[in-house]
């Protein structure tokens, strides 16, 4: 039944700017701005976390070089072979547990972009280090609408705790923003497009755009000096919680900033009300989204959660009724085996239909996978015995030419999965000297 | 005397206190497995009695004076001082004791007995506490709203109900509770949504004419009744003869509306097709519809309407056919042709008619004699105190009032402005996180009560997980609330209140793991039933008993021996209940237990369905279950790489279950935390893994029968329940220690065992009741102090 009040709708008040009409997909949606500098497109990057790692002699290549054949688990992303590197003999060392005993899932999430050891903690003084994402966006992500962009298909622990004494904040985060401050991810798809891109409902009569923004420059400026002042007044964990307040507040006046200069085009998409049942559905569809957050060039870095760290979920499309951690300390049980690789094989799988939609957007050097690169790997290889090296990851994406791809690199165990990270900072113009425990540059995937 | 105190200060400065709820219990544990059981508070320890001897044998050699490893010197202490001045140290060789990871392997090892002493001494020395002395309250984070304290507290300050943090992304949780303050954390993410969420609300709760637009209401075609000569083509209904059309409409607001009747005709004959409109029985209007069938436009026609479900109908009343007329202008057919209908509306709002919302926070308009300055003080002041959960001063109002003066500024109205205050209080830090002040925040030695409006805002969030309500509110400003006797009546007041039903949502949600449930997926194949209308009535039915324990003031020893529940229809048959019929559709009804499933929440199918694994029971999770959340204990995290259960499986594949799990035990490093561990799981493997009760498991009959370590012997799930409330010291223990850290936001530590102790005493002074827990904790230091920061060295 339809009520009959004069409710004014809820979500359109000072709503996300320019929700101008649909464009068809496919084409390039890159706004000029981007695409004028030198007529190259700029390289974005993602990364992709699957949680319980991965059996792995169905996952690397036997052969190295060029002309490895490609491994069972992977045989999905045959298609893109030209636009991959797959790369083994990768370790986070900072995984390990350093004398703070078990726990290797929540480090082994909080390690994967960071490469620093997280400090053991239920509640109390939750640290680790700054994500390989967060490094980028705060160096390039004032080019773009959002900084960055954290998607995930599990929401946060409800209950209990999540691993062995460490905090549920390090198994369901992979991007942290500061060493305290972990960044929520975004679950439900329609959620994920509207921050992107508006929620496209018609704007209300008088409430013009420039009020609108007015009025939210002057409420983010009032309550910026409000916690400033009361910072003062506060002990110091306290005051750091504060800071987080007002970092947070400051991104969002900048993005509003932004919002104004940029005229978005609003892409169409048909999106569930809430976060789909359908596994499949919910990951296609959160890859969809990244597709278009790269193609209108929303934002150039991403981070995407296929599970969290120690996920007990099950996967019936595949026939796997038992839960994925559970499965994943198979003991060599074939039978238990068999199932996880159905899982990696889905998962891949999944990745592929990404790698599709990224190479169906043609941009003006090549394909949008061509200007990408995509970490698409996990935080343990074997996930029975909890190894922290030679872990499972394939870079995919060209980074505008700058990249080795076509082969399969092996790098012996332990060389940091930082360094990688490294390379692709320097791509996308946000070099540092040094990332956790990175010792140097990856050169072997250089083109 | 004074000197004591001193060195007591002293002392405790220089520790640095990470330690968590997590050491207690393990102290606890170690106390209920091992001899070696370190008595709480008392000075039966001795460092170099109990500790330098095994340090000098078994560590000195790697960790000595010259060079050590790791940097790390073990030698040199000489007392509890020089201990805890490198407590970080110590912590980490207490923990490298427990998990078996020093001595390394190749160097002489401690007998396990020696092992645990060490570990339990180093523990007993570095956080000993004496209650004898004055206690420290410890210091809670300042606290973000979580997703459901926001929604209730929009809820409770502005009178709507909107939930919008069910879109904010998920709560951390640390200590087990997804409201430490520790934790949570605000990313740049949180703050969009924050903002967003202002805004919707500050529209919801406000009517501004720049924000409303008097809404149409269309009932098309497929939405009306059609009786008589009439069929739905097209998007159209055709009334070919005598017929009519009803449109139902539900009027919140009575006032002036605008009806709108969309059609056309097929027009024969001397006259238009006529269409009589009616309010119900009572005729409005004849409309000559003179449009034709392609061109069917609006009939307007003003309506006074009332509050209520009101019909319009469109009657067709002069058909009109006729072939062979002489004339042949007279023949033809005559239909009426009918789009849709549709009331817009109503133009002017009286003030009586707005919502409750804008009722409350609108308490003065400007005016002839009142200015917008004036009248937005009048509106906001009452509104930021209660925002901000304690006294303003006007300066702190101003801020607000300068946002309504600039959206007046504008030409907007003054509705308008106070929308946009709204917004600015919404996403203030002030109203955002749960501030507590000190007068000198970085000193650890300054212990101080809470203000009065502090302690009513715990008391809410503990018990509401909301804001405070006005009587809690006057009771600060009176500055009563720290009065025991008050703070005692009005703690019953709101354990009886419908809000503290969050204090089950929320508390006992993750207590027992509940929201967990959420998460699982039970064998479709093997476990047909299980659905999730199943799995909220299995969630429901432990809560609603959270609920009768709490307002029932029941013993907590109910928890694990109940002998009553509350079932729905479903559960009632998936429990095999012989009554299930006589319970109407989806209600709960209360059920005396008899027999089998008196077991308090250990028969409820939402903790045996959340403690096993998609196709099995685990009794080693059910027992971790038990250990974890009902006596407190739990078991220490498993040695890396020891061989699961298959390794046994493949030694002998016809064994059941509880067979593997015994040759398993047979290793000794196994057996240590199994024994326990496996015995309480078995109790219950009368239930399988979504609740039901079975007699047999795989063809064999069911064995629940087991011993716990210290003889405790039980051959059903009935008799666990009755050994688990034996334990009523350690069942009192954990939920004082569960419900404390949730009730001030933080891990307890080391000195909050005090007033843990306080609680369980007064508890097992008044027969375990509910209420001793929550008093108890109300009345507790912790909860009613709090005292600067030591800053980390």
């Amino acid at each position: 039944m339809t009520q009959l009040s004069p409710a004014p709708t809820r979500r359109n008040f000072l709503r996300g700017a320019g929700l101008a009409v649909g464009l068809p997909m496919l084409e390039s949606l890159l706004p000029r701005s981007a695409q004028a500098a030198g007529g190259t497109p700029p390289v974005r990057m993602a990364f992709v976390f699957f949680p319980n790692g991965a059996i792995m002699p169905a996952w690397k290549p036997k052969e190295a070089g060029s002309e490895y054949a490609m491994p069972d688990t992977l045989a999905a992303l045959k298609k893109f072979r030209e636009s991959l590197t797959v790369v083994t003999g990768l370790a986070q060392d900072n995984g390990r547990a350093k004398g703070d005993g078990p726990g290797d899932h929540a480090r082994c999430a909080s390690t994967y972009l960071t490469g620093e050891h997280p400090y053991k903690t239920a509640g109390a003084d939750i640290r680790v280090g700054i994500s390989v994402d967060q490094v980028a966006a705060d160096r390039i992500g004032n080019r773009t609408k959002l900084p960055s962009l954290e998607l995930g298909i599990e929401a946060g622990r409800n209950a209990g705790n999540c691993d062995s004494g460490y905090s549920c904040a390090y198994s369901a985060n992979i991007s942290w923003k500061s060493e305290s401050t972990p960044m929520a991810k975004e679950v439900n798809p329609r959620l994920a497009f509207e921050r992107l891109f508006g929620s496209g409902e018609k704007e209300n009569r008088a409430d013009s755009l420039a009020h609108r923004q007015f009025y939210r420059q002057s409420i983010l400026d009032m309550v910026a000096q409000d916690a400033k002042a009361l910072s003062g007044k506060l002990g110091s964990t306290d005051q750091r919680k504060l800071d987080e307040y007002f970092t947070s507040v400051r991104e969002l006046e900048q993005r509003i900033e932004r919002d104004e200069q940029s005229v978005a085009n609003r892409p169409k998409m048909n999106l569930p009300q809430r976060t789909p049942k359908d596994r499949q559905q919910h990951i296609r569809l959160m890859y969809d989204i990244m597709t278009l957050a790269f193609q209108t060039d929303a934002t150039r870095v991403a981070t995407f959660m296929l599970g969290n760290a120690g996920s007990n979920r099950t996967y019936p499309m595949v026939g796997v009724n038992d839960g994925h951690h559970q499965l994943s300390h198979h003991r060599n049980d074939e039978k238990k085996m068999n199932k996880i690789q159905r899982i990696d094989h889905f998962l891949a799988e999944q990745f592929a239909y990404f790698l599709d939609k990224l190479n169906s957007v043609e941009e003006l050097n090549g394909s949008l996978l061509d200007n990408s690169m995509i970490v698409y790997g996990s935080g343990l290889s074997d996930g029975n015995r909890h190894d922290h090296a030679d872990l499972p990851i394939v870079v995919a994406g060209k980074a505008g030419g700058t990249l080795a791809t076509g082969q399969h690199l092996d790098l012996g165990r332990e060389t940091p999965l930082n360094n990688l990270f490294m390379s692709m900072l320097d791509r996308v113009g946000a070099n540092v000297d040094k990332l956790g425990d990175s010792s140097g540059r990856l050169t072997q995937i250089d083109a | 005397m004074q000197a004591i105190r001193e060195s007591i200060q002293n002392r405790r400065s220089r520790h640095i206190p990470i330690v968590t709820a997590f050491l207690i219990g393990t102290v606890a544990w170690l106390c209920l497995v091992a001899s070696t059981c370190t008595a709480r508070g008392d000075d039966t320890v001795d460092f170099q009695r109990d500790v330098e001897p095994l340090v000098n044998k078994y560590c000195a050699d790697c960790h000595g004076e010259s060079e050590p490893e790791a940097g790390l010197s073990l030698v040199g202490f000489t007392d509890v001082d020089s201990l805890r001045a490198k407590s970080k140290h110590w912590e980490s060789v207490m923990k490298m004791l427990r998990g078996g990871l020093m001595p390394p392997d190749d160097s002489l090892q401690p007998t396990v007995a020696e092992r645990r002493k060490m570990a339990a001494s180093i523990e007993a020395l570095l956080f000993h506490v004496d209650c004898r002395l004055e206690s420290d309250p410890g210091r809670v984070t300042i606290r973000r709203l979580n997703r459901n304290e926001y929604n209730n507290t929009v809820r409770d300050l502005l009178k709507v109900d909107l939930r919008p943090a069910d879109e904010f992304p998920a709560d951390d949780v640390g200590n087990g509770f997804d409201n430490i303050g520790d934790v949570l954390s605000l990313p740049p993410l949180l703050m969009e949504k924050y903002l967003l969420a202002a805004e919707a609300l500050a529209i919801e709760a406000i009517e501004a004419p720049e924000t409303v637009t008097a809404p149409k209401v269309r009932r098309s075609a497929k939405e009306l009744t059609v009786k008589g000569s009439a069929a739905n083509r097209g998007g159209q209904v055709q009334m070919i003869s005598t017929a009519n059309a009803t449109a139902e409409f539900d009027i919140q607001r009575p006032g002036e509306y605008t009806l709108r009747v969309h059609a056309g005709g097929d027009q024969a004959g001397p006259d238009p097709a006529r269409a009589e409109v009616l309010l119900g029985d009572k005729r409005l209007k004849v409309l000559d519809v003179f449009a034709t069938r392609d061109r069917t436009r609006d009939y307007e026609l003003p309506v006074t309407l009332a509050k209520g479900k009101i019909n319009v109908t469109v009657k067709f009343i002069n058909d009109y056919y006729n072939t062979d007329a002489d004339d042949p202008k007279l023949r033809g057919d005559r239909n009426l042709l009918l789009d849709w209908i549709e009331i817009e509306g109503p133009a002017e709002i009286r003030p009586e008619d707005r919502p409750a919302s804008h009722r409350h926070l609108l308490i003065a308009r400007p005016d002839k004699e009142k200015s917008v300055r004036d009248a937005a003080f009048e509106c906001l002041r009452p509104l930021v105190r209660r925002a901000f959960r304690r006294e303003v001063s006007d300066a702190e109002v101003a801020p607000f009032v300068k946002l309504v003066e600039s959206a007046t500024a504008k030409d907007e109205s003054f509705e308008r402005g106070m929308q946009v205050a709204t917004v600015g209080l919404l996403v203030s830090p002030q109203f955002l996180f749960r501030v507590e002040r000190d007068p000198d925040p970085n000193d650890p030695a300054q212990t101080h009560e809470l203000s009065q409006y502090e302690l009513a805002c715990r008391l809410s969030y503990f018990i509401w997980s909301s804001m405070p309500d006005d009587r809690l509110f006057d009771l600060a400003a009176e500055g009563k609330l720290q009065d025991e006797e008050v703070l005692l009546r009005e703690t019953r007041r709101m354990v009886q209140d419908p809000r503290a039903d969050e204090l089950s949502n929320n508390f006992a949600g993750q207590w027992l793991n509940l929201r967990n449930l959420d998460n699982v997926s039970p064998d479709p194949e093997q476990f047909k039933p299980f659905d999730d209308q199943l799995r909220r009535d299995m969630k429901r039915e432990t809560l609603l008993f959270f609920n009768a324990v709490m307002r029932e003031n029941r013993s907590v020893l109910d928890f694990v021996e109940g002998d009553f529940t509350f079932v729905s229809q479903r559960l009632a048959k998936h429990y095999d209940m012989g009554e299930a019929d006589q319970i109407p559709g989806d209600e709960f009804q209360r059920v005396t237990l008899e027999g089998k499933r008196k077991v308090g929440v250990l028969g409820h199918a939402s903790i045996l369905t959340l403690t096993s694994n998609p196709t099995r029971t685990s009794p080693v999770k059910r027992g971790k279950w038990i250990m974890d959340n009902i006596l407190g204990t739990p078991p220490p995290e498993p040695p890396p790489n020891i061989p699961e259960l298959e390794a046994t499986q493949e030694a002998s594949p016809d064994a059941t279950l509880r067979e593997q799990l015994e040759l398993h035990r047979s290793t000794p490093s196994c057996a240590v935390c199994h024994t326990q561990m496996d015995a309480l799981g078995f109790g219950l493997e009368n239930f399988d893994a979504i609740g039901r009760w079975r007699d047999k498991e795989g063809g064999k009959p069911v064995d629940a029968a087991g011993e716990l370590p210290g003889g405790a012997k039980f051959a059903t799930p009935t008799e666990l329940g009755k050994v688990l409330a034996g334990k009523r010291e350690q069942i009192c223990r954990n939920l004082a220690e569960k419900m404390m850290t949730y009730a001030l936001g933080r891990g307890l530590q080391y000195f909050d065992r005090c007033a843990v102790d306080l609680i369980v005493a007064r508890m097992e002074q008044n027969d375990y009741r509910f209420n001793e827990l929550v008093e108890g904790i109300v009345l507790s230091d912790p909860f009613r102090k709090r005292r600067g920061e030591r800053t980390q060295p």
